[in-house]
């Protein structure tokens, strides 16, 4: 009954005296978290980045010295950032909350596609090949047209948002829905599982992966979705897009640039969120 | 079953004939083996008796139900070749979702827990399957059917990508657990010691069309230990069977 060969039925065995473990001692522990946790200030792995960065910031005063047109000197907009912060983080806000709420729509709407497109042979026949030529069109080129629809508030950038981040959602969710391994279906199917227990046990966890797949995609798309939208709606409102447009058209570059880096930051700081997040929730997913 | 055919349409549109003339009592409670080689149709008859797949002719029942109502009642535990777990699940996560499905038919939970500490998993009862042997997930794979309760265990030759030692280990451990429920167990092999081993009766098919040569009797006393395989009995019976494969193979050789 146990697998402890001689170990008498019905009782627990001894744990066994020797394992295949080494456990290291207190000091030694401690002294490997410290290596572990302080990994990231040895030289080896934050010189190299180091080095490129000054070497781009060199080449940027160059180019700002030749191209006085296109560069500003990084002083000048490190100067602009810190004369009005509050005034880019309102525009950061606005920006951020276009993208975010469209984003949120879009992901709704196309879940929920994606789940009746995956049960529904019908339906998946005649959505997905607009879906695969959708994603490959730049739909952020309807923006002109959305703003004219839509006016100038915050709708057509959440319209936008919302559909750039459509498809791509769409077609990865549709393709992790249907990722269950034959012989999982055959399992379930012997036990009478009913489609919906099999969407909910089965079909929706395995498409996780899928989906932060496509919100790796999509965060990004969605920053872009709402700048452009604001660029088409020029000078109206808020936002670090029209901020660009409305400095760029009085020719204040410094004001440009400096919110195309806050753009840089915000993306960066979205995918860092999606990282994490995919982290916690797919720990036991191994690409 | 009765005269049980079932057909494949293939690309170049010719029915295959997967299996034909399948005529087959299972006492309920036995051990049964289907052996033959790859092509022959024992998966097919598998999912035949579960009905994942439905007969061209001829009839199947289980326990006087149809291979669906069956289902429908939770009357199989099913064990495919690879082990098939939830890779987002814990070893006792996925023992216990086959009961949360098809709530209405559920034969109660036995303790789970408990069954997975006899095969040896006690201390892996938290562990996701990526943690785990081959051997354990096709432990965990045969403590999830068995956990359900059936009337009819499915093994889709479930030891097929382990090592002869980890094999060996699992029959008996698939043989304990026999033991205490006497579920009636349909075992899909490739293996002749394996068919000894653990049948009461071993089926033996034959390829192109996938049809039974020849059924044989393993009369040899339960509980069978490990000691088994060496005794004269048991070689007797793996050389009678190594002779109507042998027959059953060329068979196939002159029909094609």
């Amino acid at each position: 009954m146990s697998l402890q060969p001689g170990a008498p039925a019905g009782t627990q065995p001894a744990p066994p005296r020797r394992t295949h473990l080494l456990v290291p001692t207190p000091e030694q522990l401690a002294a490997r978290r410290l290596r572990r946790r302080t990994r990231l200030l040895r030289p080896a792995y934050w010189l190299p980045f180091v080095l490129l960065l000054v070497v781009l910031a060199i080449g940027w005063g160059i180019g700002a010295r030749q191209m006085p047109y296109l560069f500003v000197p990084l002083g000048e907009i490190a100067g602009v950032l810190s004369e009005d912060p509050a005034y880019f983080l309102q525009n950061t806000l606005v920006t951020l909350g276009e993208a975010l709420v469209g984003l949120g729509i879009g992901f709704v709407a196309a879940f929920a596609l994606a789940v009746v497109v995956s049960e529904v042979a019908v339906v998946r026949r005649a959505v997905m090949p607009f879906a695969v030529v959708l994603s490959v069109t730049p739909l952020v080129a309807i923006a002109p047209l959305l703003v004219v629809a839509l006016g100038f508030g915050m709708a057509p950038k959440v319209v936008l948002t919302a559909l750039v981040c459509f498809f791509p959602i769409l077609i990865n969710v549709a393709t992790g829905l249907r990722a269950v391994p034959g012989p999982v279906l055959e399992v379930y199917r012997t036990v009478a599982a009913s489609r919906l227990e099999v969407l909910r046990y089965l079909r929706v966890p395995a498409s996780l992966p899928y989906v932060f797949a496509s919100l790796r995609i999509v965060f990004p798309l969605s920053m872009i979705g709402a700048v452009v939208a604001e660029l088409a709606a020029a000078g109206s409102a808020d936002g670090l897009g029209s901020v660009i447009q409305v400095a760029s058209s009085q020719n204040r570059l410094a004001t440009v640039w400096a919110a195309i880096f806050v753009l840089a930051a915000l993306g960066s700081l979205l995918f860092w969120f999606v990282t994490l997040a995919e982290r916690r929730v797919l720990h036991w997913h191994q690409p | 079953m009765h005269g049980v055919r079932r057909l494949y349409e293939q690309a170049d549109l010719v029915d295959l004939i997967a299996l034909d003339d399948i005529d087959l009592t299972i006492e309920p409670g036995t051990f049964v083996s289907i052996i033959g080689p790859s092509g022959c149709g024992k998966s097919t008859l598998l999912r035949l008796i579960s009905g994942q797949e439905s007969a061209d002719a001829g009839r199947i029942t289980v326990c006087g139900l149809t291979p669906k109502e069956a289902a429908e009642a939770k009357a199989f535990g099913f064990v495919p070749q690879s082990p098939a777990l939830l890779p987002w699940l814990s070893v006792l996560g996925n023992v216990t979702l086959p009961h949360k499905v098809n709530r209405r038919s559920d034969r109660g939970r036995p303790d789970l827990e408990a069954l997975l500490r006899e095969v040896g998993l006690g201390e892996s009862l938290h562990k996701l399957p990526a943690e785990l042997s081959g051997g354990m997930k096709q432990r965990t794979a045969i403590v999830r059917a068995f956990g359900l309760r059936p009337d009819v265990l499915l093994l889709d030759e479930p030891f097929g990508a382990l090592d002869e030692f980890t094999r060996e280990a699992l029959q008996e451990q698939l043989l304990e657990l026999w033991e205490q429920t006497r579920a009636t167990v349909v075992f899909v092999t490739h293996s002749i010691s394996e068919a000894v081993r653990l049948s009461d009766k071993v089926v033996v098919m034959a390829p192109r069309p996938g049809r039974i040569t020849d059924v044989i009797d393993i009369d040899l006393p339960r509980p069978r230990h490990q000691e088994i395989i060496t005794s004269p009995e048991f070689h007797a019976y793996e050389l009678k069977l190594r002779d109507s494969l042998r027959d059953a193979f060329s068979h196939g050789e002159v029909a094609s």
